[in-house]
C-alpha cells in the first residue's frame, strides 16, 4: 500500500531535511507525482501539513535569457531561489473565509470609524508650530483630518488670511465612513449616511474675501466666522446648500447677498443665521420697534390686539417714529396672511397654516428703489442712489394692504430698452475666452482706446475680488453677466431683525415690475 | 414705389466697400446711424440714405446689421434669448459697437 510507504519514508526522513539546498534532487525510487508540479514525493505525505513541501518549477524558454547567467534544471539551485524569493509555495489547504480566523485581516483593511457613533474626534489647532506656513498648516491638517474621517476642524485665533484657506477644498472628500460593527450582527446605528456633516471654525482670523475653494465643500454644515474682516460675502455661498450655520458677528457687513435667502429656512436648510456686531444697513432697528410697542406686541401678539394696532395705524394715530411703526404694521400684515392668529409671537417659531411643522418665518418688509446702471457701470443719471453710509439713508418703500409708504418723490422708472446691447454681448464673449488683461493688451495693440471698455474691464477685475472670476450670476435669471445694470436692496424679517439683501441684476428687463414700478 | 423704398431702406458701406440695406427703423437703433439720419441735422446722409462706416469692415458689419434686426425683433419681448457672437469677430465688434453706439 502506498500510504503506508510514504508514511515510513516520512518517519526515516525528518522533515527538516528539506530545508537544506542539498536535499536529493531525485531519490532512486520514489512513487510516480500526482501533478508534475509537484516535487519529490519523499517531501510530504499527502496528510502532513507541517513539513515544507516543494512545488517544481517550469521555467518558460525566456526564464534561460534573463540576466545572462545559464539557468539548468539544476533542483538544488531552484529550491535555494525558491527559499529566498517566493514566500508563497506552501499550499495551507486552508480556503479563504472557510473558517473565522481570517477576519481579523479583513477588517483591519476597511477605514474604521471609532465605534460610538457620538464619540467623534474633534481635531484642534493646539499643534501648530509658528515655522511652518500656515497654508501648509492647513494643508497637513486637511490631510490628518481626511485620514481619521475628522467632520470637527477648528482654526480659530491664527491669524489666517484668505490664501491660507485654499487647501480647505480638500474637505470635500471627505466621508463618513462606515462603523465597524466588529463580528457581530450590525445593529441599527450601524446603517447611517456616509455624508458628512462638517464644521469649520474660522473665527478671529484675518479673513476679507475667503476663497473659492471654501464653496466646493458640498457638505459643510456649519460655518464659523466670527470676528474676522468680511465686508460683502462672496455669492459663492449659494453653493453650500447643507449649510444649518452661518456665523458671521463681528464683520463690517452691510448687507448680504441675495443668494442667501435661497437658503434660509423654509426656503433652504440654513436654520442659523448670526449676523451681530455689523453694520448692516437698517430701516429700524428691532430697538426702536420695542421702544414703540408700549403693548409688547412683539411677545403675545392676539388677533384681537394686532387688529387694533393695524387700525390705529390706518386711522393715523401713530406718530413719532413711523419708519418703526411701519415696519411693525407690514410685519403684522404678513403674520396675519399666514399664520394661525392664536399662535403668534415674534420670538418663538410661527406655526405657518397649511404645513403642520413649525418654520422660522421670513417675510419681505420693503426694498429700495432700484439703482440703475448702463453697459459701463455709470449709474443713469436721475436713478437713485443706494445707502453707502451709515444708516439706511435711502428711502424703503413698503407696500402696505391700504397704500405704500416711503414712496420717492419722483419715481425714476425703468429705461425701456430691455435688450442687451451689442457692446456688453461682444464684451462677455471677449471675456469668455480672454482674460481681462489679454483683451487690454489685443485693444492696445489695435491701438483703438474705448474709455466704455476699460471701464467695463475694470469692472471685470473687481469681480475678479469678490466672485474670483469676471462673472457674476444675475439674482433674477441665473445668467451670467460682467456689468450689474440695475441693484436694490431688499429687507427681509427674520427672528429677530430686518435683514438688508443686497440684489443685483443683469439687465433692466430683470428687474421684477413690484420693484420697478412704483 | 421708389420714393417709399428710399425711405424704408438705408444702405449701410463697409470700409471694404460692401454694401446692406437694412430698415430705416432698425439702423435708427444705433445713435449714431439715428444722428447721422436725423433731418435736422441736414447732413448728406440724410438725403442720399446712404452711409459710408470707413471704420468697420464687411464682416463685422454684416453682424451689426444681424444684431439691429434681432434688437428690432425682441425690443417688445420681455426674456431676449443672447446673441451669438463668434469670439473671433468680438474686439472688432466691441469697436463698431462703441462707434455706433449700440
Amino acid at each position: 500500500m502506498p500510504r503506508v510507504k510514504e508514511l515510513n519514508r516520512i518517519r526515516s526522513s525528518p522533515p527538516i531535511m528539506m530545508d537544506s539546498a542539498d536535499a536529493p534532487s531525485s531519490p532512486a525510487s520514489s512513487e510516480p507525482a500526482v501533478f508534475s508540479s509537484d516535487g519529490p514525493m519523499e517531501s510530504a505525505g499527502i496528510d502532513n501539513y507541517q513539513a515544507p513541501r516543494m512545488k517544481r518549477k517550469f521555467g518558460g524558454a525566456w526564464w534561460d535569457k534573463r540576466d545572462g547567467s545559464a539557468h539548468h534544471n539544476d533542483s538544488g539551485r531552484d529550491a535555494t531561489s525558491k527559499k529566498t524569493k517566493l514566500k508563497r509555495n506552501i499550499d495551507s489547504g486552508v480556503w479563504m473565509h472557510s473558517d473565522d480566523t481570517d477576519n481579523d485581516a479583513i477588517a483591519y483593511s476597511l477605514p474604521i470609524a471609532p465605534n460610538p457613533p457620538s464619540e467623534e474626534h474633534d481635531y484642534e489647532s493646539d499643534k501648530y508650530d509658528s515655522s511652518q506656513s500656515l497654508e501648509n498648516f492647513v494643508h497637513d491638517m486637511v490631510d490628518d483630518g481626511l485620514a481619521c474621517h475628522s467632520e470637527s476642524y477648528d482654526l480659530t485665533d491664527l491669524g489666517l488670511v484668505d490664501k491660507d484657506l485654499s487647501p480647505l477644498g480638500g474637505l470635500s472628500a471627505l466621508i463618513k465612513p462606515p462603523l465597524d460593527p466588529g463580528s457581530r450582527v450590525p445593529g441599527k446605528e450601524y446603517y447611517r449616511s456616509m455624508l458628512p456633516q462638517i464644521l469649520l471654525n474660522l473665527s478671529k482670523n484675518s479673513l476679507s474675501r475667503l476663497t473659492p475653494s471654501l464653496f466646493t465643500i458640498e457638505h459643510l454644515t456649519t460655518l464659523m466666522l466670527p470676528n474676522n474682516d468680511i465686508k460683502e460675502l462672496p455669492p459663492q455661498i449659494g453653493r453650500l446648500t447643507n449649510l444649518t450655520l452661518l456665523d458671521v458677528c463681528n464683520n463690517r457687513l452691510r448687507s448680504l447677498p441675495y443668494d442667501i435667502i435661497k437658503m434660509l429656512t423654509p426656503r433652504g436648510k440654513l436654520e442659523r443665521l448670526s449676523l451681530m456686531g455689523n453694520d448692516l444697513f437698517e430701516m429700524a432697528s428691532l430697538h426702536r420697534i420695542i421702544t414703540l410697542d408700549s403693548e409688547s406686541l412683539l411677545h403675545t401678539t392676539t388677533f384681537e390686539r394686532r387688529k387694533a394696532y393695524l387700525d390705529s395705524y390706518r386711522t393715523g394715530l401713530l406718530e413719532g417714529d413711523s419708519a418703526a411703526a411701519v415696519c411693525l404694521t407690514k410685519y403684522l400684515e404678513e403674520v396675519e396672511k399666514v399664520c394661525d392668529p392664536d399662535q403668534v409671537s415674534l420670538y418663538s417659531k410661527i406655526s405657518i397654516a397649511g404645513t403642520k411643522e413649525t418654520q422660522t418665518p421670513l417675510f419681505h418688509i420693503g426694498n429700495t428703489a432700484p439703482t440703475y446702471y448702463d453697459d459701463a457701470g455709470r449709474r443713469l443719471r436721475g436713478s437713485p442712489r443706494q445707502p453707502t453710509g451709515d444708516g439706511c439713508t435711502a428711502d424703503v418703500i413698503v407696500k402696505m394692504k391700504d397704500g405704500t409708504w416711503g414712496s420717492p418723490s419722483s419715481w425714476f422708472s425703468r429705461p425701456g430698452m430691455l435688450v442687451p446691447s451689442l457692446f456688453s454681448l461682444c464684451g462677455k464673449t471677449a471675456l469668455e475666452h480672454l482674460s481681462t488683461l489679454e483683451t487690454r493688451a489685443m485693444m492696445a495693440r489695435s491701438g483703438v482706446e474705448l474709455f466704455n471698455l476699460d471701464r467695463f474691464l475694470d469692472i471685470a477685475d473687481d469681480n475678479h475680488e469678490l466672485v474670483f472670476g469676471p462673472f457674476r450670476n444675475c439674482h433674477q435669471c441665473g445668467k451670467k453677466y460682467v456689468v450689474a445694470r440695475a441693484e436694490w436692496l431688499e429687507f427681509w424679517y427674520r427672528p429677530v431683525n430686518f435683514v438688508p439683501f443686497r440684489v443685483e441684476v443683469c439687465s433692466w428687463a430683470c428687474v421684477p415690475d413690484e420693484v420697478a414700478l412704483e | 414705389m421708389a420714393t417709399i423704398n428710399l425711405t424704408e431702406f438705408v444702405t449701410l458701406e463697409s470700409s471694404d466697400g460692401f454694401e446692406f440695406k437694412v430698415l430705416r427703423s432698425a439702423a435708427c437703433l444705433a445713435g449714431t446711424i439715428k444722428k447721422a439720419l436725423d433731418p435736422s441735422y441736414g447732413f448728406r446722409e440724410e438725403s442720399e440714405g446712404r452711409i459710408k462706416l470707413a471704420t468697420i469692415n464687411g464682416v463685422t458689419l454684416e453682424k451689426v446689421c444681424e444684431y439691429l434686426y434681432y434688437h428690432q425683433k425682441h425690443a417688445e419681448a420681455k426674456d431676449v434669448p443672447d446673441m451669438e457672437i463668434p469670439p473671433e469677430l468680438c474686439l472688432e465688434l466691441l469697436i463698431a459697437a462703441d462707434y455706433l453706439d449700440i
